[in-house]
């Protein structure tokens, strides 16, 4: 037929002998580069994940009370906007009360706390409280403001308190005004260290023996897709309430993991392993910025 | 490692793989990783068979990362340069013509084109490499070469 004969003029091609050696020269490098065993460090990783998540998922068995208020001293607040109950400042929007004399104030305070019958149907609840004491009590508290006093209510026990004049998030901000200065340079030093690395890194992205060209960013579609994935479900997470900074470390480990399985199985490159650790880093100090900041 | 394995084949898997992408660079890169995965199983038997069907699923996954990347950064995919490859013997203005065409034609004829008319299998061994049935292997060839006839004008039967 007329059409095999044209298109058998396509099939006499000649190879380029020199790219042929190459070729066969860089496969059987790449058959005589030592096995990765990812069994090690997935395993390692894999136990660091689970901890981490076991740690930040894990609930403190304290007792919670309000009993014994007056023979209890205070050891430790923290909180946080809206409802929840903040447990650690490794949570997402916990604070802690740094000071002594913080505590001592927020102590005086409690004991003006007046109680109330007064229901304010559907509160719009503006800080939660979780109260430690010396005796390993707890005293959880949601702070809503009324029209004339505000009110407290007490979880655990429903009681209610009024404080008039005065808010224990008004105490607290006048002994500890909000300062994100420190945290904030610390933020953009380790992005600019972050965005130095990953020049490096993506220097390697040039076939060192044609400059001109750039390798593929990812071996493997997969890991593409491993990353997209990672940023969508880190969006759903700015919306998870109280969000562990452990699950978080954990999860972006996770998708490290992923990234650096795929590349021990597809591409080899090392300089490749270390630019999703980079970018994995990017995305916790973001994070961090956004949610702890 | 058996270097007689990667002459005897070499010239069909670029081909191939060359005729099916339409870029060089990656041409290299897939076909030096054909030839790993090759040599990482060790077939002994139908050994082009399998290189060819390697070579396929490498260039799959290589046009759906190009998809899916192109997809979030909002782009589509761009137009195959007709470009000869720098290596047919004979480059004259039919052939940039015929090339051409091949490129612009749907992905699943361009292969069955590419395996039956340049690297010259029978319909079995095609439905091997392909892993697909023989009338869809006829089906695919057929409509391929007709759309080829419509993209060179159909005045002419191919």
């Amino acid at each position: 037929m007329f059409e095999e004969e044209k298109l058998s003029q396509l099939k006499k091609i000649q190879v380029d002998s020199e790219k042929k050696e190459e070729d066969f020269n860089k496969i059987q490098q790449r058959l005589n580069s030592k096995p990765f065993h990812w069994q090690i460090p997935a395993v390692m990783i894999a136990i660091a994940c689970i901890t981490l998540f076991l740690v930040g998922t894990f609930p403190q068995n304290q007792q919670t009370t309000s009993e014994n208020l007056d023979s209890s001293a205070l050891q430790a607040v923290y909180y946080m906007d809206w409802e929840g109950d903040p447990k650690s400042t490794l949570q997402a929007g916990v604070k802690k009360v740094k000071s002594e004399e913080t505590l001592i104030a927020v102590e005086t305070l409690l004991e003006q706390l007046q109680k109330t019958d007064i229901i304010i149907e559907k509160p719009s609840i503006d800080k939660s409280y979780r109260l430690e004491f010396e005796d390993s009590t707890v005293m959880r508290l949601q702070e809503y403001h009324g029209s004339e006093a505000t009110y407290y209510r007490e979880i655990g026990t429903g009681q209610r308190y009024l404080l008039e004049d005065q808010t224990l998030r008004g105490m607290i901000e006048l002994h500890e005004p909000a300062d994100g200065k420190i945290s904030s340079i610390i933020n953009v030093v380790v992005f600019i260290l972050l965005i130095l690395a990953m020049n490096r890194v993506s220097k390697k992205l040039r076939d060192p023996e044609d400059p001109k060209r750039h390798l593929p960013t990812h071996s493997t579609y997969w890991q593409s897709v491993v990353e997209i994935f990672t940023f969508l479900i880190l969006v759903l997470f700015v919306s998870v309430p109280q969000l562990h900074l452990f699950q978080l470390i954990a999860f972006l480990l996770l998708s490290a993991l992923i990234n650096i399985l795929l590349e021990a199985k597809y591409g080899k490159n090392k300089w490749r392993m270390v630019q999703f650790i980079i970018s994995k880093l990017f995305f916790l100090i973001i994070m961090y910025g956004l949610l702890w900041g | 490692m058996r270097r007689e394995v990667f002459d005897m084949h070499y010239d069909a898997v670029y081909k191939y793989i060359r005729y099916l992408t339409n870029d060089t660079e990656s041409t290299h890169d897939l076909l030096q990783e054909t030839f790993y995965r090759f040599y990482q199983k060790n077939y002994t038997e139908h050994e082009r068979t399998y290189l060819l069907k390697i070579a396929r699923n490498l260039v799959y996954d290589h046009f759906r990362r190009k998809k899916i990347i192109g997809f979030f950064q909002l782009k589509t995919e761009p137009v195959a340069v007709a470009d000869l490859p720098e290596v047919v013997v004979e480059r004259n203005a039919e052939n940039e013509k015929l090339y051409d065409a091949l490129q612009q034609i749907k992905w699943n004829y361009r292969e069955v084109i590419v395996l039956r008319y340049i690297e010259e299998y029978s319909v079995k061994e095609t439905a091997m490499i392909l892993n697909c049935s023989e009338v869809k292997v006829k089906n695919n060839t057929a409509r391929g070469l007709k759309a080829l006839r419509e993209l060179l004008g159909g005045e002419e039967d191919v």
